[in-house]
């Protein structure tokens, strides 16, 4: 599999290398790409540019960055659509969209945040070309204390890409935890992680095929958007809401002595507007669930408005223990 | 008035001169940069460094709003981390505090160089003070446009310049960078422009939100001796070009009434005019405005001169070498990618095309524009912002070009920051070169994505 000398070859030829990442608010993206951006960037022929896409969503909502680097200069402004490299930072992020789309026509080199050896990632994703994973999350438990799995997804996209040296790649994280202000013992505790990590990420050179393929899906039109359509977007059930949840934790509804008092305050809080309820001319809406599981962000607005507390916050898994594709 | 004796005096009003020790603000000024440096930053950070680096910016304010924060925060987070004498950053209470605590701060001394940064509805919260800051006289005072959607509907956080160019009355000189080095190079010539005796005139350097603001690359500081000499020198080379006034307060009897509510010559805030005179106010604001053409070609020279890079001129023209036969007139940057795509278009659509760049957005180029269009046979403008009609770019450019036959395709793309694609770039150029064949427009307007044409408006 020639696909990392290309990429250097090409980029040696004065083309331009697109990098492409998608997680979740608060992982760590951006660290990431600006980490691996300083580190292209200390070589000075080369011109970097950086960038996220992010919207006026929360914690726990699907974030994608960008990284597009050349020989001289970057002009083209335009978003990444087909990548050289697509990382997956958080595979709840994967669940909601596909983070290879757009690859496959050529060898992509694919890095993910994941327990999944690289056969069984490129068995969940379809991917063909290299494939380097990380179980970046027991990384950051090990040495953060946190399950942090950025740090260890930068160190495996260097060996991946292979177009930085390691070393130089360390620098500039170190560099990039100064900026932002990361205390000694903690900047020290990435840095080991990151030595970990080069070690321990596992890389396989696999086959293309048909089914690796993935073509980009082409814009058809907006359709009719009637005045308030932004508020059947935001709180339509046809839209799966739940990945933006603040991973680890979800939301129960338990009323076993059917003590709902019909108060409607959860049914006015939630957001999404997913508060299941029976309306009772007497007592007025009696609650009896919600669409945790789809649509549930766990913003805790039904916990704090519920005068029984007949909702609460729990600990929960968002992706199966090993996530091995066959879920 | 006692004095029936006429004094001179400039004509923007009283100037407190000694309420600020500018001589012991300089001295006590500790350079962050003493030598040429290389970085990694953002578009925000490059937006703040030169505050960091001038004397002359002693006081900066500001309010967060999404995607200008990090200009803000920057700044504190410097400030707060090393011994600054003589800076002060304030966070206020809301954009319209900004504003007047800008315009107070600027008029008290006009020697500093005051700045703020804020985007969208936060720019539209301080329209009533910044209407009259752009009219009051004072050039030292920047507002940093991080350009977001804004009156929107529904709410959008990312890049166009609605914000921008709903303000384009207010008075400022507007002008719409891309790329950090653009930014922070624009930056640090709008004061010698603005505060230039002929000009009189605040500043808002423009970039757009997250594809500019949340975009790092490579940007090249200059060592702040360097900075502040830079436009120590060009208010000193200045000065001799203020043209002094009488002064009317002093001229009892003289022709014209004193006018009401001008308290000492200043015409810069809280004064009112009656109808004898308001519209001259205004005339000698347009004329102020207008004087920024030459003014800024000045700087641009002397900017060139001591850095070596290319001074603020008021557009960007690429492919322009070879007389295009179309032109491609955008803004932002999306600029960029058009112009990474120049060879590809001119190969797939066999036509030459060039790319104008806006940089000056107000006062608007028309004269350059006009001269640079000259022997081109269709001009395609891309409008980023929601217009009413066929694009805030699109009516400047007609304007520029009135009385000639040359077709005008109107493109309306990239609203609240979406991305402007290769796909897109091509369909533009395709459709002003069938312009550029048939002699005239196809459509009024026309709204591109992803190099689908999803819908316009046709010709009546």
């Amino acid at each position: 599999m020639a696909a990392v000398s290309t990429l250097a070859e090409r980029l040696a030829r004065g083309e331009a290398i697109d990098v492409r990442g998608d997680g979740k608010a608060g992982g760590g993206l951006v660290l990431v790409m600006q980490s691996f951006a300083a580190a292209l960037a200390r070589e000075s022929s080369l011109a970097v540019h950086e960038w996220p896409l992010f919207s006026s969503a929360r914690r726990g909502a699907n974030v994608r960055a960008f990284l597009r680097v050349a020989r001289g200069q970057v002009e083209a402004a335009c978003q990444v659509i087909e990548p050289d490299v697509a990382l997956l930072m958080n595979e709840a992020a994967g669940d909601e969209i596909d983070f290879a789309e757009g690859t496959g026509e050529r060898p992509a080199i694919y890095v993910l945040n994941t327990r999944a050896t690289p056969e069984q990632a490129a068995a969940r994703y379809r991917l063909g070309g290299r494939v380097a994973t990380i179980a970046g999350d027991d990384l950051g438990l090990e040495h953060l204390g946190r399950p942090l799995g950025n740090i260890a997804l930068l160190a495996a996209l260097v060996r991946a890409t292979e177009l930085v040296d390691p070393a130089r790649a360390r620098e500039a994280l170190a560099g990039n935890l100064a900026k932002r202000r990361i205390p000694g013992p903690l900047a020290a505790a990435n840095l080991a992680l990151f030595d970990a990590a080069l070690a321990r990420a596992a890389l396989r050179d696999l086959p293309l095929s048909p089914a690796t393929s993935h073509p980009r899906a082409r814009f058809v039109s907006y359709g009719p958007l009637p005045v308030g359509a932004q508020v059947a977007l935001r709180t339509s059930h046809a839209r799966r809401t739940s990945g933006y949840g603040r991973p680890g934790i979800k939301i129960e509804f338990a009323d076993p002595g059917s003590r709902c008092n019909g108060c409607s305050l959860c049914v006015a809080q939630c957001p999404d507007g997913i508060i299941q309820f029976t309306a009772d001319p007497k007592r007025g809406a009696i609650v009896h669930g919600a669409r945790f599981d789809t649509h549930c962000k766990g913003c805790r607005e039904c916990v704090t408005a519920c005068p029984l507390d007949l909702f609460r916050e729990v600990a929960a898994v968002t992706r199966p223990e090993g996530a091995t594709g066959e879920t | 008035m006692q004095s029936t004796a006429r004094r001179l005096v400039p004509p923007y009003g009283a100037t407190y001169d000694g309420s600020v020790d500018l001589g012991a603000l300089r001295a006590a000024h500790r350079p962050r940069y003493l030598e040429r440096t290389r970085k990694a930053v953002d578009g925000n950070t490059a937006a703040a460094i030169p505050f960091l680096q001038w004397w002359r910016a002693a006081i900066l304010a500001g309010f967060p709003i999404t995607p200008a924060t990090k200009w803000l925060e920057h700044l504190a987070a410097e400030v707060a981390a090393g011994p600054s004498p003589g800076k002060r950053v304030k966070l206020l209470e809301s954009e319209h505090a900004v504003a007047d605590y800008l315009a107070g701060v600027a008029s008290a001394c006009r020697g500093l160089v005051v700045g703020t940064a804020t985007s969208s509805v936060g720019l539209d919260h301080m329209t009533e003070s910044i209407r009259s800051l752009g009219a009051s006289g004072l050039g030292n005072v920047m507002v940093v446009d991080v350009c977001r959607a804004t009156a929107n509907y529904p709410l959008c956080i990312e890049g166009d310049p609605s914000d921008l160019l709903a303000h384009r009355d207010d008075g400022f000189i507007q002008v719409a960078c891309r790329g950090v080095q653009q930014i922070y190079d624009t930056v640090l010539q709008l004061p010698a422009i603005g505060m230039d005796p002929r000009v009189l005139t605040p500043t808002m350097p423009s970039y757009y939100g997250i594809k500019d603001s949340h975009r790092s690359g490579v940007l090249v500081v200059e060592p702040d001796r360097e900075v502040n000499d830079f436009l120590d020198d060009a208010l000193r080379a200045a000065e001799g070009a203020s043209p002094v006034v009488e002064d009317f307060l002093a001229t009892e009897g003289a022709a014209h009434p004193t006018p009401p509510g001008l308290l000492d010559g200043d015409t810069a805030l809280g004064s009112c005019a009656t109808s004898d005179w308001f519209q001259g106010f205004k005339l000698a604001q347009k004329q102020r405005l207008a004087a920024v053409h030459q003014v800024m070609g000045e700087v641009a020279d002397s900017f060139e001169a001591r850095f070596g890079r290319p001074g603020l001129r008021p557009l960007e023209l690429i492919g322009f070498a070879d007389a295009p036969e179309i032109a491609l007139v955008c803004m932002g940057p999306d600029a960029g990618t058009a112009i990474h795509l120049l060879g590809r278009i001119r190969e797939e659509l066999g036509v030459r095309a060039g790319v104008i760049a806006i940089r000056l957005v107000t006062p608007f180029p028309s004269a350059a524009l006009a001269a640079a269009l000259e022997r081109v046979t269709a001009v395609g403008v891309i409008n980023n912002a929601h217009h009413y009609g066929r694009g805030h770019l699109t009516l400047d450019v007609e304007d520029a070009m009135a009385g000639r036959p040359t077709p005008v395709e109107a493109f309306f793309c990239g609203l609240g920051g979406a991305d402007v694609s290769t796909s897109t770039w091509l369909a533009i150029a395709r459709t002003t070169a069938e312009a550029a064949a048939r002699g005239r427009a196809g459509r009024r307007w026309r709204m591109v994505h992803e190099g689908l044409e999803i819908g316009g408006e046709d010709l009546r």
